[in-house]
């Protein structure tokens, strides 16, 4: 998958099959040995994933920084700990610095505290060299389950951002306090307004932010920081 | 008093002494020396003279007195240098030489100028009383010296000579012998008989002593061919257990080396397992899959084959060897630590070839010791490189490692190579020394020392070429 420069181009058959495969995953691998990134790579196009390689983790830094148009789907990244340059477990830090994408990471010896500080990091799932191919589908399974997860709710998360930001600042007021716990006639006193206006302004802010019932407000409240 | 005929014991005496000291240099044909030589010219000297001696009355009185009293003295002589030479203290022959003419001078000028026969015989049986004690002595000496009973019956029998001529001398002086050594009386017949006694005892054993010492010899040569055999198989065994020691230290990076082509064969197996099951691949692509798994067996089994390689237990073997594929061989044994330490090593090309005489195994065990003290050295510093660099200047082949690590002090530089000597916390200090020692086998040298910009250290390999 190479970072495209045109605006428009003409969707292609091998394009509409990437899209299908990005849809299902993708998947970034990272080993310096070119062998395994080939093998690997296969084996996860034939489960129809969609790979991208990278034989050094700097290479891949280089890449990620770039805004390139990607087709939708989860994503997580396959990489070998030892390697020259930039190891596994460093890249891991990295990239937890502006990235959420899941890590699983890949090792030739089992070493424990290799596999401490990979989870420490937040990796996904540690891989011990050779790996089963049954034992890798379903870690790259549950790192995209992970990556979908995470997607969704972020995805949430900014409707929920926008639908805020659509409240008056009255409106936000009165569905914060309401969230707190405060009745209405408590609210329409402390803010000496008519109880009617309260019950108006809170009818109208749960219906901007598609809260059904009060659980909900209360739920979103804690959500998207009203 | 007339056990023996004066005369005939002499000339019995003179042929014995002829024939003995041939008999003692036929028999000593495996180790004539110079000393044998002297000894037994020494020995015919005596029988030419004791011949002479015989037949005084029918021959010129200059040779009977004169030649035949120089030739005592000069076999006296040159038999007393024999055994000086044995010891390691030969007297310059400029003094034997200028002894010999003093002594003839004084004995002829008391012979013709004075004509006085008693002192004469008086001064010659106490100058060879005196030479023959001091040949006693050295006898002796060389018997305590090399525990040689041989050497102390010759001392004995000398010494029995010694004091009959000793004894002559005293009857001169008392009066009561006769100037004549041939005239039959008790001086003589002493003197005749220990003569005898000493022809006889006196070659055998120096034959005796003689071979006493090449059986000694050729002992202390076995002794010392077995300790160097001995030492030789040592050394292999501990250059053996060095080895073992480096690849167990290496076993967990082998390991990961040997991991990756295992990883790339089961993924290329499995991929084609599941897509034969489907028929998603045609024939062409499950070829290739095969095609990378049959390539990464042999990546596998190379590596495997490293291993094995230097593993061997070997009796050093000496071949044509290139030291640069030695180089880049041991190089692959410690890929795999490079990497984890994150450190560049720069090899020589493969194409140029730098041959020397020696064995592979033990050659690539100098390079891996080196190497991995490289490695170690780097690590913690910002740059790590190595660089190998392989040459042949004139008729040497010279392998240097450079490596950007912070150097040797003046106290490694001294101590590098001693066995035991280690600035690791858990080594052996044996490395090192041992690799010292290859190069030193194969006839070369292994140095230590520090880039003149204080750029890290050089090791250099020095070997001769072929």
């Amino acid at each position: 998958m190479k970072p495209q420069t045109k605006h428009r181009h003409s969707v292609t058959l091998s394009d509409c099959e990437l899209a299908t495969r990005c849809a299902r995953g993708r998947v970034v691998i990272i080993d310096d040995d070119t062998e395994i990134l080939s093998a690997l790579a296969a084996l996860l196009e034939f489960f129809g994933y969609a790979c991208e390689t990278y034989s050094s983790a700097t290479s891949y830094l280089q890449v990620v920084n770039y805004i390139r148009p990607l087709f939708p789907g989860p994503c997580c990244i396959l990489c070998d700990v030892k390697m020259p340059e930039l190891d596994g477990l460093e890249l891991q830090s990295r990239l937890a610095e502006f990235d959420d994408i899941p890590v699983l990471l890949m090792s030739g010896s089992s070493g424990v505290p290799e596999a401490v500080s990979a989870f420490h990091g937040g990796a996904v799932d540690f891989l011990t060299k050779p790996i089963h191919g049954d034992v890798l589908m379903a870690a790259v399974a549950k790192a995209l389950a992970i990556s979908t997860l995470r997607c969704n709710q972020r995805e949430r998360q900014s409707t929920l951002a926008t639908r805020i930001a659509s409240l008056t600042e009255r409106e936000r007021d009165i569905a914060h306090r309401a969230a707190a716990g405060q009745t209405n006639p408590a609210i329409a006193a402390e803010l000496g307004i008519a109880l009617r206006t309260v019950k108006l302004h809170r009818q109208r802010a749960m219906e901007k932010i598609g809260a059904n019932n009060i659980a909900d407000l209360i739920r979103i409240a804690d959500e998207g920081k009203l | 008093m007339m056990g023996l005929d004066i005369r005939t014991a002499f000339l019995i005496i003179g042929l014995l002494y002829l024939l003995l000291p041939t008999v003692a240099w036929l028999v000593l044909a495996g180790q004539r020396t110079k000393q044998v030589a002297l000894w037994c010219g020494g020995g015919l000297l005596v029988g030419g003279a004791a011949i002479l001696v015989g037949s005084r009355e029918s021959i010129p009185e200059w040779i009977s007195i004169s030649l035949t009293g120089s030739m005592f003295r000069i076999s006296m002589l040159i038999r007393i240098q024999s055994l000086r030479l044995d010891l390691g203290v030969p007297w310059p022959w400029r003094w034997v030489i200028l002894a010999e003419l003093a002594m003839f001078l004084i004995f002829n000028s008391i012979h013709y100028g004075l004509h006085n026969d008693v002192l004469r015989a008086e001064f010659n049986s106490g100058v060879l009383a005196g030479l023959l004690f001091h040949l006693v002595l050295l006898a002796w000496r060389i018997g305590r010296d090399e525990q040689s009973r041989s050497a102390k019956w010759i001392a004995s029998v000398y010494g029995l000579v010694a004091t009959a001529i000793l004894y002559r001398l005293f009857s001169l002086i008392r009066g009561s012998g006769f100037t004549n050594v041939l005239h039959e009386g008790m001086s003589s017949q002493t003197l005749a008989l220990s003569l005898l006694l000493a022809s006889i005892v006196g070659h055998f054993g120096y034959v005796g002593l003689a071979l006493d010492r090449s059986m000694r010899r050729e002992l202390k040569a076995t002794a010392e061919k077995a300790r160097d055999e001995e030492n030789r198989r040592l050394g292999e065994m501990i250059a053996h257990l060095d080895r073992q020691r480096s690849l167990g230290e290496l076993s967990a990076s082998l390991g990961h080396e040997l991991n990756q082509p295992l990883t790339a064969i089961l993924t290329n197996a499995q991929v084609a397992k599941q897509g034969l099951q489907v028929g998603y691949f045609d024939n062409n692509q499950l070829g290739e899959f095969l095609d990378k798994i049959v390539h990464n067996t042999e990546r596998a089994g190379h590596i495997i084959e490293r291993i094995r390689g230097f593993i061997k237990p070997s009796v050093s073997r000496s071949m044509t060897v290139n030291l640069n594929r030695v180089i880049c061989e041991v190089a692959e044994l410690v890929l795999d630590e490079a990497r984890r330490c994150k450190v560049t090593i720069i090899l020589p090309s493969l194409s140029a070839s730098v041959l020397v005489a020696g064995d592979p195994i033990q050659l690539s065990q100098i390079i891996l010791n080196v190497l991995r003290n490289a490695i170690e050295a780097v690590t913690p510093m910002a740059r790590r490189e190595i660089q190998i660099v392989c040459s042949r200047v004139k008729s040497r082949a010279i392998v240097r490692i450079y490596d950007t690590g912070p150097g040797l002090t003046p106290e490694l530089l001294a101590k590098a190579g001693t066995p035991f000597f280690t600035t690791k916390p858990n080594g052996l200090g044996l490395g090192i020394s041992i690799s010292q020692s290859i190069a030193v086998q194969h006839g070369g040298a292994l140095t230590f020392a520090n880039a003149q910009d204080g750029s890290g250290a050089i090791v250099e390999l020095n070997l001769p070429a072929q």
